[in-house]
């Protein structure tokens, strides 16, 4: 039954997954088990997204039958305490308000063993400067989809620098006209393609794949 | 060299994949215009004399811009704040007055108004969609409507009067595109896989009534092409079994229809369409436009579609903000003498020149037509 989730959720099956969530749980088997079968179908779908089988939008339904199949486990289950691998503070950098590509990357990204906290948009430096020391994150991500938004990108590095914090924490970029000239540009460690980029990047510089 | 054709001869030989006298330009310039003549965005977004003053001055400064592609009469405040597909902030209303326009997408448009579109149609649902998201009553949405016309006629004239070609006769978004604005991107996705049916369904009415409503606007601007913009339902995003389901059926009988009733399709495809270009030789040969926004490679492009579709593109976004003159005169170069051979290529932005592009790179990619860009 722990293959079958796995595999369930690598073939975007919702009902079987939920079916058999159920099973384990009634099993007995504890929710961070079950929480752990998830996240390898999450590794599934991961393969067959560099396989070019699966897209963006296969990513974000695995995200959301992983969440779904969490939630199942009700009181049992607590999110704060599954054991994530590592922590990513993530936001849309000043001036600019779109939202959807750092949404897709903060729920890839918990859906793959990373906590994650979501500062939100038009996030002013000092923010990005408080959570670093705050949550003592291994990554922040900054995006935009402004090219005017550049310069808050560059800001919000220097400032991470300025405050000392740049030894700690490695800095990735994303987002529609960002690419490699932009993460020179603006000073940051890392660009990513998409979430899934992100996700692999993170698990590669952290030695777990 | 001395150009023989006008816009309009030298445009029609890129379209139908022969080689004119010289490459047309085209850039997709209206987030720029403003900062370039020193007026506020906010002006620019919201009068529409502004506007057309600073479209004049960047042609006298560039009269090599030989093809006006502007879709600002979509953009125009009084228009996308009462009748845009998403809701928008505007710069001076919400945002900075030198600010750029931003896109809030959020869940309006829940999963039960499936069944509006099913049962009462998609015009029902769509006036609803913008009383919820813009507060538009009955009388805004067609005020808006007509305010769009008188915006984009004056477009056309003034374009007309500069000796310019202007691209757009009517505007939409491909069927899947216009449905995931206003779904929202992530919640669209799931419905794909949650109810496929019923998505299937919807975008079947969608299609229909989008056909109708660039037939409608193209009687009205007189222009004879039909701009179609599909981002979010690429190779990029969907699968290819998905792709199919999705979106080539439908992209595929919106391009026929209007083809059959003698338009030329711009196809404004943003984000990375590489690995469904092969789908594209299913059209008709030398009536669509393929418009990259260098997310795509436009040089797979080149091998796939040449003789076939035109291509339109593409220098990046990033290059022209953080590159420098240069590198923007290298990558033009590049653009004319791989893209342009033989014909079949219109030089252009990679979807828009930015607001904080360099002006000394805009120069650079407007000049590099003048050394680059003729075939004579």
């Amino acid at each position: 039954m722990k293959v079958e989730v796995a595999r369930a959720l690598g073939d975007l099956d919702e009902q079987k997954v939920l079916a058999g969530v159920y099973v384990l749980k009634e099993q007995g088997i504890s929710p961070l088990e079950i929480v752990a079968q998830l996240q390898a179908g999450m590794e599934v779908v991961g393969k067959k997204y560099e396989n070019e089988e699966y897209f963006l939008s296969e990513l974000i339904m695995s995200a959301d039958i992983f969440k779904t199949a969490v939630d199942s486990l009700g009181d049992a289950f607590i999110g704060g305490n599954v054991e994530t691998i590592r922590t990513l503070v993530i936001g849309t950098v000043s001036g600019d308000l779109h939202d959807i590509g750092k949404n897709i990357v903060t729920t890839v990204m918990s859906c793959n063993g990373f906590r994650v906290y979501d500062l939100g948009v038009d996030v002013p430096v000092e923010q990005f400067v408080d959570a670093i020391r705050e949550h003592n994150p291994e990554f922040v991500g900054l995006s935009c989809l402004l090219t005017t938004a550049f310069d808050s990108m560059k800001k919000t590095v220097e400032e991470i620098q300025r405050a000392g914090l740049q030894d700690r924490v490695k800095i990735l970029i994303g987002g529609g006209p960002v690419d490699e000239s932009v993460r020179k540009y603006v000073g940051a460690d890392y660009y990513c393609k998409n979430a899934q980029d992100a996700v692999d990047l993170c698990r590669r510089l952290l030695g777990v794949c | 060299m001395k150009e023989t054709m006008t816009a309009e001869e030298r445009l029609t030989a890129a379209i139908s994949c022969r080689v004119p006298d010289r490459v047309p330009c085209a850039p997709l310039i209206e987030s720029y215009a403003a900062r370039y003549v020193g007026i506020t965005n906010h002006r620019f977004m919201f009068d529409l004399d502004a506007a057309m003053d600073a479209f004049n001055e960047i042609h006298n400064d560039f009269p090599v811009w030989d093809c006006n592609r502007s879709i600002y009469f979509a953009r125009y405040g009084p228009v996308s704040e009462k009748i845009g597909n998403t809701r928008v902030k505007m710069p001076g209303v919400e945002l900075a007055p030198d600010a750029l326009y931003q896109f809030h997408e959020y869940e309006a448009m829940t999963r039960d108004d499936y069944d509006v579109i099913l049962n009462e149609g998609f015009k029902v649902l769509l006036e609803s969609f913008w009383h919820k998201v813009h507060g538009s009553s009955p009388e805004d949405i067609t005020e808006a409507q007509a305010k769009r016309i008188v915006v984009w006629n004056r477009e056309i004239e003034e374009s007309k009067r500069r000796g310019q070609a202007f691209l757009y006769g009517s505007l939409s978004s491909l069927p899947s595109d216009t449905l995931s604005m206003m779904r929202s991107i992530q919640a669209f996705f799931k419905d794909l896989f949650q109810i496929p049916d019923k998505v299937e369904a919807a975008l079947d009415i969608v299609t229909d009534f989008l056909i109708a409503s660039h037939k409608k606007a193209i009687a009205s601007t007189g222009i004879k092409t039909a701009f179609i913009a599909g981002t979010r339902c690429s190779g990029q995003f969907l699968s290819k079994k998905n792709f199919e389901r999705f979106t080539w059926p439908y992209l595929k009988k919106m391009v026929n229809e209007l083809v059959d009733d003698g338009n030329i399709i711009y196809l404004h495809f943003d984000s990375n369409w590489t690995m469904n270009l092969e789908y594209l030789l299913d059209l008709p040969r030398g009536k669509v436009v393929l418009e990259c926004d260098s997310a795509t490679d436009i040089f797979k492009v080149k091998e796939i579609l040449h003789g076939h579709t035109c291509i339109l593109g593409d220098v990046p976004p990033a290059m022209m903000t953080v590159g420098s003159a240069p590198e923007i005169d290298d990558y033009c170069k590049k653009l004319f003498q791989v893209v342009g051979k033989d014909g079949g290529f219109i030089f252009s932005t990679g979807c828009t020149l930015p607001m904080n592009a360099k002006n000394e790179n805009v120069k650079a990619f407007f000049e590099s037509v003048k050394k680059y860009g003729w075939y004579f």
